[in-house]
């Protein structure tokens, strides 16, 4: 359990940290003119001025999935490791998860195509990893899932 | 479930009570309730023995299968 609750608390300030980001880049993209100097550089991208938008928005699915995952590790350390509440919820942060990595990589993909610049790669790498995880999460709900049925005969057999 | 557990009617027959069954089997009341009512799972070997010993009867006098 000592673990889950480190585990909680690196959750918690990664929720942080997308919070700061979110907010930083709300006053950049809309409350400040920082950006309208590079307004004629970002024509020149694949999405044009909506780069900056899609940037700010694409991180929403994971920082959502991110508290998914929270309220399914503060379930663990309330319930204990199997029940079926903590198994649902990472279920869907695990779909946002998936979601998340796959509109990154579908927007990175686009932008590496499109620029031709290979030393985007490496997201591509991270959006994977983003899936991968997302998986993870789904392969962990369902662990928790049958574990709870499992407890739960166990617990029922005289 | 198909798998009856008369219980009850053993107890009646031997003129004994649950508590002093449960402590004599070695369970707690609550599980013994389980039992009774029909909600176990499942039941280990040692405690259908353990309830045969002390209601000196037959696994068969406990458990029942009627078809649904």
């Amino acid at each position: 359990m000592k673990r889950i609750k480190y585990l909680n608390v690196f959750v918690i300030m990664l929720i942080i940290i997308y919070l700061l980001y979110f907010i930083g880049n709300i006053a950049v993209v809309f409350l400040t003119d920082i950006m309208e100097p590079y307004g004629a550089l970002s024509k020149g991208f694949l999405f044009g001025n909506y780069t900056q938008y899609i940037v700010t928005v694409l991180p929403v699915f994971t920082f959502l999935g991110l508290l998914f995952v929270k309220k399914g590790l503060s379930t663990i350390i309330k319930e204990g490791f199997f029940n079926l509440k903590s198994g649902m919820q990472f279920k869907t942060g695990g779909k946002l998860f998936l979601v998340s990595g796959l509109l990154s990589f579908l927007f990175d993909f686009s932008i590496l195509y499109d620029s031709k610049s290979f030393n985007l790669l490496g997201n591509l790498g991270q959006d994977f990893l983003l899936m991968v995880i997302g998986f993870s999460l789904y392969i962990v709900a369902d662990i928790l899932q049958n574990g709870s049925l499992i407890q739960q005969e166990n617990d029922l057999t005289i | 479930m198909s798998i009856i557990v008369n219980l009850d009617i053993m107890l009646a027959k031997r003129g004994m009570k649950s508590n002093e069954l449960a402590e004599r089997v070695g369970i707690t009341t609550a599980n013994l309730s389980i039992l009774k009512t029909g909600k176990a799972k499942a039941i280990r070997f040692s405690t259908l023995e353990a309830i045969c010993k002390a209601l000196e009867c037959q696994p068969s006098d406990i458990l029942e299968y009627v078809e649904d």
